[in-house]
């Protein structure tokens, strides 16, 4: 349990919250192998993500991103992707200069307002099936400034062989909400769903669509758009 | 394909200069100026001559077929694609 309590340590707050998710009782499984532990980790952020997901449907706008604040201005970074495209590698990277706010699903209010869900990052751990679900604190990752708000959303491609630098493209209103679409959550329960993503777009547009290799190479791009964080 | 077209029930459509996405509850469809002409113009039950009637003063005349022909074409495509659903005309 103390485990699960380090890794979860960004997430847990004092009192009760404006939105109650469905309960989930833990229990620490029993003489468990590390593998089993590890697994038991795993499967607990995902029902918690599944949870808090299903408590915010027709409130935020959500979508499978990871994103990160500047430290003093609050201005966030959203990467839109699909599982496997690098999100927690990115994040655990830009984390290190920037406010880790969450490497799995970025939840927006109308406000263009980030509601931070920094949970552990779920990293993958070489020749085993299992992920490690590690805490930020433990990854050196900044806090979140208090009032994170959208900046920018860059919509991330990793194509197999791609060995140069970001190719960055800009995206109109239109292309930019079908490349987002696929990875929203629930969006059809919001009001006026496709004019609240559209919004967004152009809001903090235009939306970027970024083919890169590796993490690294997105440092100067998040440094461009919302600044350097030291 | 002698009746009306009506467009079947979607939970939001976005148009934005002439193009548009349509959603679903479970997924989303992109269409062209064509079919967002169409989809616009199907809110209530329209049929062929009417919807081609849109086209034509949308879009002209279409280099190739006639806009009747072209009109049905457009229509059989987003049938297929559950847009539009054939409906009593009368």
């Amino acid at each position: 349990m103390d485990a699960a309590t380090r890794a979860w340590s960004r997430c847990i707050v004092g009192g009760v919250g404006s939105r109650t998710a469905e309960p989930l009782e833990v229990h620490a499984p029993a003489q468990a192998s590390d593998t089993q532990l590890m697994l038991a980790l795993q499967l607990l952020t995902q029902e918690v993500t599944r949870r808090l997901i299903s408590a915010q449907i027709g409130r935020l706008l959500m979508m499978h991103a990871g994103a990160v604040s500047h430290p003093v201005t609050g201005e966030s970074l959203v990467f839109v992707a699909p599982g496997g495209t690098g999100k927690t590698t990115l994040t655990h990277v830009l984390g290190r200069h920037y406010g880790y706010l969450t490497d799995e699903t970025v939840g927006i209010d109308g406000t263009g307002r980030i509601h931070p869900y920094p949970k552990p990052l779920s990293l993958r751990v070489p020749g085993a099936a299992v992920k490690n679900e590690a805490a930020p604190d433990d990854l050196g990752l900044l806090p979140v400034h208090p009032k994170p708000t959208v900046k920018r959303v860059i919509v991330l491609r990793r194509p197999i062989g791609h060995v140069s630098g970001p190719i960055v493209e800009e995206l109109s209103t239109l292309d930019a909400v079908e490349a987002i679409l696929p990875e929203t959550s629930s969006l059809a329960r919001l009001p006026r769903p496709l004019r609240t993503l559209a919004d967004l777009t152009e809001r903090c547009g235009p939306i970027l669509r970024c083919s890169y290799a590796e993490a690294d190479d997105l440092v100067a791009l998040t440094a461009a758009l919302i600044g350097e964080a030291s | 394909m002698s009746g009306a077209y009506l467009r079947t029930d979607m939970v939001d459509h976005l148009v934005i200069n002439g193009e548009s996405v349509v959603l679903y509850e479970d997924h989303f469809i992109r269409l062209g100026p064509l079919g967002t002409c169409l989809v616009a113009g199907a809110q209530a039950p329209r049929t062929i001559d009417d919807l081609a009637g849109a086209l034509r003063d949308a879009f002209g005349e279409p280099p190739q077929a006639s806009a009747e022909d072209a009109t049905r074409a457009a229509i059989a495509d987003l049938v297929a694609q559950g847009i539009l659903r054939e409906v009593d005309g009368d």
